[in-house]
């Protein structure tokens, strides 16, 4: 078959010498184009970009021309019995020709492009920044495409039969396949899975548009009608395969089990009634997984888009929201969906709000109101409804970095610069809903980056994590400064009532609301972060050692789970210290990978069922 | 091998068109077979499956004792084609050609296809799509010929030729046959010379074959005869009528099942004042058979 294959690869090359002139002739033309007394500034670069453009231009013409041409001509003009008639395999003579055909492509490429890159030099790396592999496989798969694909299109064209209706519907039924296989992933913002899954799913479809034509071949013959139906069976099937195959694995990454999974955060609804485990599976090539757990009994949901887009949960702990693409036809627009845990047999709801992938929102206490900002647009509705309660513009030059309700009424907007520089300032608004109106009521000194802020349950101070000053929630003005330096920007903390709390090495610092101290409670020793708040008067610290629950009416350490990383996420999107229940049933990960649970009072451990 | 070609049951439907229709026919080594047939009787479909270029809805094409299509590629290396359309890409020159089929068959005879160019006066250097109709069946001839076939298929090869190339063309043929013993597989509307060489004959009419018959045979039971009285005499002689027509008061017809002691008897018995026969030429004969004038 290779000398077969040979033969006929030598007859079409041969065939092509005037294309190759053709190209010759052509990579003369940038140097003329630089000679034109008005491109002579910058000659090369002149020669460089005008290479470029015609080498691209005539390398994709040519694709798109042997495509169309390479058997398709043949087939139209009754030629296709020449080779037939001779002993040859259709195998030998598709590859014959698919070579030729390449080989032409790379030559004429090279004959335009090279004198210009040479010529070029330096420019020509200005001129195409992309220079480099990607940009050569990119063309490349460009290149290939167009020849492969358009050689089938031809054929599918050329056959005049009904069967092109089913070559468009089986080719939709492609395209939203992928597009289903795809879109968890890309929903999930999973897409160091997605790009490499599309490129092999591309590179898959290359294939079998480049391996198909020989079973057209085989089952045609000299007939166009049978060469399309060939065609169109082996394309089909070869693609449906791929789909299956690439379904299959991306059905396999989506499934890891909770057992074996390598713990990344576990966050939790303050009643302890839910958690969300949240992690990566080594068995499924480290894909990010979550479920959503009833620690008591361990009944799980697998969340089908992991690491929900921007989840909140409400104070009371009974409503969740999040957003997610609701159509792979629409993914510039994110939709909110609401779960509402108190429901016997809670499910996703989707809400008729929607939002971009740069907005925020922020979920009311209760979980009855839902603040979005959007660009500069800060607006209120009502869940699951979805009714516009109110809306207004901010006024300030700042992005919004967080929003929540300082009342149920009332939205406090809190505005930063992303960037890290010295002398940044935040803004703080606010929206009443009653009035609709929004005002600006601050411009606060945050020093040189926004590392978030933490608020009481009435929202009238806060606590700046980045130079832990105490500030008035509304007016920014400064109350006072942390006297001690916790050992992180996280080991400080404001609890719900306005207590403040610090930890430092071996020593929790209490504070009362106007940063008087009040308490100093040895702590284990390292380094802590405050994660929460269990009752009143409890605080939940985490270090390398474990989880520490220190009792601010005892002035005590209340127990400490070793080894265990529990609940609790450092940048909590919502402004108020997170708060367990009394009797709340505690999630952790024991080092290295064991789910366990523990009783909020005693801390008395126990494995997570499973 | 016992037959050169053997179709059993052969049937090509293009949608919803029969074009060959349970065709059977067999063709002995050595023999020339011609298939005649009208424009659209699917003469040309029956030859791409016979090559193996067209797979059959049924029944089965084979080739010097292989299945066509599953073996196209091992038998082409025995079969010569010449087609009835010049399917050469135009652009190759004759010489390239010649050198393109020199590097897929295995007894390939460069020195008798140089004779043949020589001989028809085409230049190695011409390119394909320039020449003449009557130039392409011949350079497509010395093609089919230099592979030193065992079996020739000439689709149509004088369709398009002047007399001249025609009588050129039957020359080569017959001569190679002469020298080789080479099985020859032809469709023609040339009836005239196909006459002097065919061992055999098929005619297809609507995608049936309708007839397969030596040569000699056939000649022999179909006569065209005149007598002075009504049809009816004929079939009271038991004679098969093909074609049937008024000769002044009496009758003309042409009858597949002549015997020459059933029409003295039939001619003794009617008294008839005139009563004569003349044999058919093949033309004649088609006619009669299909029906209609013109092959």
């Amino acid at each position: 078959m290779i000398h077969d294959t040979m033969v006929i690869a030598m007859r079409e090359l041969r065939e092509r010498v005037r294309l190759f002139w053709m190209a010759a002739a052509l990579a003369l033309v940038p140097f003329a184009i630089a000679a034109v007394p008005t491109a002579r500034g910058n000659r090369p670069l002149t020669i460089a970009v005008a290479a470029g453009v015609l080498g691209l231009a005539f390398v994709f013409g040519v694709a798109l021309a042997l495509g169309v041409s390479v058997i398709g001509r043949d087939l139209a003009e009754n030629r296709l019995s020449f080779y037939f008639a001779k002993p040859l395999s259709p195998a030998a003579l598709w590859t014959g020709k698919a070579i030729a055909s390449l080989i032409t492509i790379a030559s004429v490429a090279l004959i335009v492009i090279l004198p210009g890159r040479l010529a070029g030099a330096q420019a020509w790396s200005g001129a195409w920044a992309g220079e480099g592999r990607p940009l050569v496989s990119l063309l490349t798969a460009i290149a290939l495409s167009l020849f492969f694909g358009t050689h089938a299109l031809a054929t599918m064209v050329r056959s005049r039969s009904v069967f092109i209706a089913f070559d468009f519907v089986l080719a939709v039924l492609a395209v939203v396949s992928i597009l289903a296989i795809l879109m968890p992933l890309v929903v999930a913002s999973q897409l160091e899975f997605a790009r490499p899954l599309l490129k092999a799913l591309g590179a898959s479809v290359l294939v079998v548009l480049a391996c198909a034509p020989m079973w057209q071949l085989a089952g045609g013959r000299t007939d166009k009608r049978r060469n399309h139906v060939a065609l169109s069976k082996a394309l089909w099937s070869g693609i449906a395969v791929v789909i299956l195959v690439a379904a299959g694995y991306a059905t396999w990454l989506r499934s890891a089990p909770l057992p074996g999974l390598k713990i990344n955060a576990i966050e939790q609804t303050s009643g302890g009634r839910r958690v969300f485990i949240m992690g990566e599976a080594p068995s499924r090539r480290g894909f990010p997984t979550e479920f959503i757990v009833d620690p008591v009994t361990g009944v799980r949901d697998r969340v089908s888009t992991p690491g929900w887009r921007q989840r909140r949960l409400s104070d009371d702990g009974r409503v969740t929201a999040w957003t997610e693409a609701d159509s792979f036809l629409k993914f510039d627009r994110l939709r909110l969906y609401v779960r509402n845990f108190d429901e016997v047999r809670s499910a996703n709801e989707a809400t008729p709000i929607t939002l971009s992938f740069v907005g925020n929102f922020a979920l009311s206490p209760d979980g009855t109101r839902v603040a979005t900002a959007e660009r500069d647009t800060i607006a209120v509705y009502e869940l699951p409804s979805g009714r516009l309660i109110a809306a207004a513009k901010s006024t300030s030059e700042w992005p919004v970095r967080q929003l929540f309700f300082a009342t149920r009424d009332v939205v406090r907007i809190i505005g930063a610069d992303y960037r890290e520089r010295p002398g940044l300032t935040m803004s703080i608004e606010e929206l009443d809903v009653r009035s609709r109106r929004l005002t600006k009521s601050a411009e606060v000194a945050i020093g040189s980056r926004y590392r978030g802020a933490v608020t009481s349950d009435d929202a009238s101070r806060m606590l700046l994590r980045q130079t832990f000053t105490v500030v008035d929630g509304r007016t920014g003005d400064a109350i006072a400064v942390l006297p001690v330096k916790p050992s992180s920007y996280y080991s400080a903390a404001m609890l719900r009532d306005g207590t403040l709390v610090a930890a430092t090495e071996g020593v929790m610092h209490v504070f009362d609301r106007d940063v008087k101290p009040s308490r100093e409670i040895n702590i284990p020793p390292g380094k802590h972060v405050v994660t929460g708040q269990i009752g009143e008067s409890a605080v939940m610290l985490q270090s390398k050692a474990g989880v520490t629950v220190v009792d601010l009416a005892r002035g005590a350490v209340r127990y400490t789970v070793p080894n265990v990383k529990g609940p609790g996420v450092f940048w909590s999107p919502s402004l108020r210290l997170l708060r367990y229940a009394d009797d709340a049933v505690m999630t952790g990960v024991e080092r290295p990978a064991k789910l366990v649970t523990w009783d909020a009072q005693t801390g008395k451990k126990r494995d997570l069922p499973m | 091998m016992s037959t050169a070609i053997e179709a059993s049951g052969v049937t090509i439907r293009y949608g919803r068109k029969t074009a060959v229709d349970d065709v059977s026919l067999s063709v002995q080594p050595g023999s020339v077979y011609a298939l005649l047939g009208r424009n659209g009787s699917g003469k040309s479909s029956l030859i791409r499956a016979l090559l193996g270029q067209l797979r059959t809805d049924r029944g089965s094409a084979n080739l010097l004792g292989e299945d066509a299509w599953t073996h196209r590629r091992r038998l082409m290396d025995r079969v010569g084609v010449v087609p009835e359309e010049a399917d050469a890409p135009p652009e190759m020159r004759v010489g390239e050609l010649a050198w393109f089929s020199s590097r897929l068959y295995s007894r390939w005879a460069q020195n008798a296809f140089d004779e043949r160019m020589d001989r028809f006066g085409i230049a190695q250097r011409a390119r394909f799509g320039e020449l003449s109709k009557g130039q392409k069946k011949q350079v497509s001839l010395a093609l089919a010929l230099a592979i030193r076939p065992e079996l020739i298929v000439l689709d149509d090869p004088t369709l398009g030729l002047d007399v001249v190339a025609r009588k050129s063309l039957f020359e080569e043929v017959i001569a190679d046959m002469a020298d080789r013993g080479l099985t020859v597989f032809i469709t023609t509307h040339d009836l005239g010379p196909v006459e002097a060489i065919a061992d055999r004959v098929g005619i297809l009419k609507d995608g049936r074959l309708v007839l397969d018959e030596d040569v000699e045979t056939l000649k022999a039971r179909f006569r065209r005869i005149r007598v002075s009285s009504q049809p009816a005499v004929l079939a009271e002689a038991n004679l098969v009528t093909a074609s049937v027509r008024r000769w002044g008061n009496g009758t003309e017809a042409v009858v597949s099942n002549y015997d020459d002691l059933q029409f003295a008897r039939m001619r003794d018995a009617e008294e008839l004042t005139a009563a004569d026969v003349t044999p058919l030429s093949l033309e004649e004969i088609f006619i009669a058979v299909t029906g209609e004038a013109g092959a």
